[in-house]
């Protein structure tokens, strides 16, 4: 007796003692799963087995395949492949490029805050390649609903960030120009209403404008100095009185100053185009 | 948030340097000489940010003083620096070309790391080993200024690593091994070592694209991590490793579903790379049009599909539709592949069969193959991801 419970403790520890099942509990599935040995061990199946206890017949004896046996491996292959083929995607079903797309390039300063352009640089320089008006509905739907994804949080609660809201921009202006997307937009589930469209479209003219307005900017600024140099030269030369230097001075200093205005006012509408998009998503 | 309370900071600290504040706002009109002084007296501020740790502000700065002077190369490659600790990959972009395209004599060698590797981050994998491999060609051949900022002892193994594992990206493991030049031994331990680079440098990628919250960027270069991991456990990589296969063959499963888990958390979803969409319908190609012969042999083309659709689902695991058609083929051929599968060595056709399907429903539950995957998995008595 003694020696059976110690018997049944030792097999107890040795199930301990096995390794952990797998991740997935599969046993309902043994009757289904139709597992068989690997090939090396299996008996092969067109053997005969000689129940004689001679040495000699124990050893398993070839045969040629039947005919019969021929067909059915046949028929057994082909409907094999038949399912597979039945229940498998097709080649045609696969929508995907094939063709590499390089996004615009547009990677650089500027593209995300505190810089001028924030996160929606790229649109903004597609919107001036672009105008508005020609932009078609589907990719105008295109371009808004990925956009308006890279507004607002997702269904977990989590803001995009500014990477990912560059991204995104990216992508739609890509989409603004009818190009191929390296995101998946499904524009039919809720198209843009014609009041959508035309504040959408507004949104993309003011701020290719107010991207005009910055580079005109950059262009004051890059003159101011040199216009200052031509205007002492000159003074130095005797061409121009001190007083007229002074007032062609003041001349170049306001119209930098107007630009910069200007200017200030552009970055601050690029600034709110996030505002705007999700007051356009409220606007039915 | 941290944005914001970067922005009240630099406006509060705006009103105390000796500047005349924030360049955005500001209309007034200054000579070079006054940018100079401005630009030089924020980037300097950057330094003392830096110097405290503190990287997004010394970024912000650097970007002021940048914006004082754009084409001052020595600010310009401050703000590459800047803007690689801050993981403003976009920026460390824009810096460097702009020091390539106008400056190329003040490019150094640190500088060309920094752009390629968030050239890398961002998944511009081509462009990162053009710039990997300009840098090595400088570090080789570089004299007078070039030597100087090219420092080759230091660099050299570095830089070396970092394009095998581009080379990596952008073909498979053999590309990887032959982009290494004479580093490692030869053999079986040079698949060890470049296999360790792989692991550990496509990893560092991940965690700095996590780690800024970018997750497109993320879930791209995670993929190919996968990729590694199940390769090194299925394939030859680390044979000999069978400890470390283990852990990682626990860890590859884990990741697949981490990986489904950010695709399906994108308010856009990524559509799959294109490689691995011609591999795809390739593989499906010759399942449609061409003879299984009955067994699989090396030479079958119905084994060469298979071998497809295993690495499709490496490369791209939050794409559902290759998880269904290799639970498919598995199944409906009674398959057990050579080789292994995650922890299953050797793995059963039932266990690849509902683990794919798992993988299916759980990447797209709305997919257009998904409701046959529930049926097959429902027969399993599996649970049905939501």
């Amino acid at each position: 007796m003694k020696t059976i419970n110690t018997i049944l403790v030792l097999l107890f520890l040795l199930s301990l003692s096995q390794p952990a099942r797998a991740q997935i509990d599969f046993s309902p599935l043994d009757p289904w799963r139709g597992w068989r040995p690997p090939a090396e061990h299996r008996q092969p199946v067109n053997t005969q087995h000689n129940n004689s206890n001679t040495s000699e017949s124990s050893t398993p004896v070839f045969r040629p395949f039947t005919e019969k046996e021929l067909k059915r491996d046949r028929q057994d292959k082909l409907k094999m492949e038949a399912s597979v083929r039945h229940d498998m995607d097709k080649p045609e079903s696969v929508t995907w490029s094939e063709v590499t797309i390089v996004a615009g390039g547009s990677s650089g300063f500027g593209n995300i805050p505190p810089s001028e352009l924030g996160a929606f640089a790229a649109l903004a320089r597609a919107t001036r390649r672009t105008p508005a008006s020609a932009i078609p509905t589907t990719d105008l739907n295109r371009a808004f609903a990925i956009l308006s994804a890279a507004t607002k949080a997702d269904a977990y609660g989590n803001t995009v960030s500014d990477e990912d809201a560059a991204v995104l921009a990216e992508q739609a202006a890509i989409a603004a120009q009818g190009g191929a997307l390296q995101v998946v937009v499904d524009e039919q589930t809720r198209p843009l209403s014609a009041t959508q469209k035309q504040l959408f479209r507004g949104l993309l003219e003011d701020t290719a404008k107010n991207l005009q307005t910055m580079t005109n900017e950059q262009q004051a600024k890059a003159n101011v100095d040199q216009k200052r140099r031509e205007i002492a030269k000159a003074l130095e030369a005797g061409n121009i009185t001190p007083a007229k230097a002074e007032t062609q001075k003041r001349a170049v200093s306001d119209d930098l100053s107007k630009a910069q205005k200007k200017s200030a006012g552009a970055k601050e509408g690029i600034k709110s185009v996030p505002k705007t998009i999700i007051y356009i998503l409220k606007t039915e | 948030m941290k944005c914001v309370y970067a922005h009240v900071l630099m406006t509060v600290f705006s009103m105390f340097i000796p500047v005349p504040g924030n360049c955005q706002s500001t209309t007034e009109v200054y000579t070079w000489d006054q940018n100079h002084s401005r630009g030089w007296a924020w980037s300097d501020k950057s330094d003392e940010f830096a110097k405290k740790g503190d990287s997004e502000q010394a970024w912000e700065a650097e970007a002021l003083a940048v914006q004082f002077l754009p084409d001052d190369p020595r600010l310009l490659r401050d703000f590459c620096h800047r803007s690689f600790d801050a993981g403003r990959y976009r920026d460390v972009v824009w810096s460097a070309r702009q020091i390539k395209d106008n400056s190329d004599w003040m490019m150094s060698a640190p500088a060309m790391v920094e752009w390629s590797l968030s050239l890398g981050v961002l998944g511009d994998y081509e462009q990162a080993s053009q710039v990997i491999r300009e840098a090595i060609r400088r570090m080789n051949g570089g004299t007078g200024t070039e030597a100087d900022l090219f420092p080759a002892a230091e660099w050299s193994t570095y830089m070396h690593e970092w394009d095998i594992t581009f080379a990596y990206f952008m073909g498979d493991f053999d590309d990887a091994l032959a982009a290494d030049s004479n580093i490692f031994p030869s053999g079986k331990a040079k698949k060890f070592a470049v296999y360790g680079i792989l692991l550990q440098h496509i990893q560092e990628i991940g965690r700095m694209a996590e780690k800024h919250n970018m997750r497109y960027a993320a879930l791209k270069s995670q993929s190919y991590l996968n990729k590694l991991i199940r390769e090194g456990i299925e394939d030859y990589y680390l044979y000999g490793y069978d400890a470390d296969l283990k852990v990682a063959g626990a860890s590859s499963r884990e990741l697949t579903w981490k990986l489904i888990g950010w695709y399906r958390s994108m308010p856009i979803k990524p559509v799959p790379p294109p490689e691995a969409v011609a591999e795809y319908k390739k593989a499906l190609y010759i399942i449609q049009n061409q003879s299984s012969s009955g067994d699989f042999s090396h030479e079958s083309p119905w084994f060469e599909a298979e071998k497809m659709l295993f690495d499709v689902t490496r490369r791209v695991p939050w794409w559902a539709e290759p998880h269904y058609s290799l639970a498919i083929l598995v199944k409906n051929t009674n398959r057990r592949p050579s080789n292994d599968y995650y922890d299953q060595s050797p793995a059963d056709t039932w266990y690849i069969t509902a683990q794919e399907l798992l993988f299916c429903v759980g990447a797209n539950p709305a997919g257009p193959d998904s409701a046959a995957a529930k049926k097959l998995l429902k027969m399993m008595k599996q649970p049905i991801p939501q």
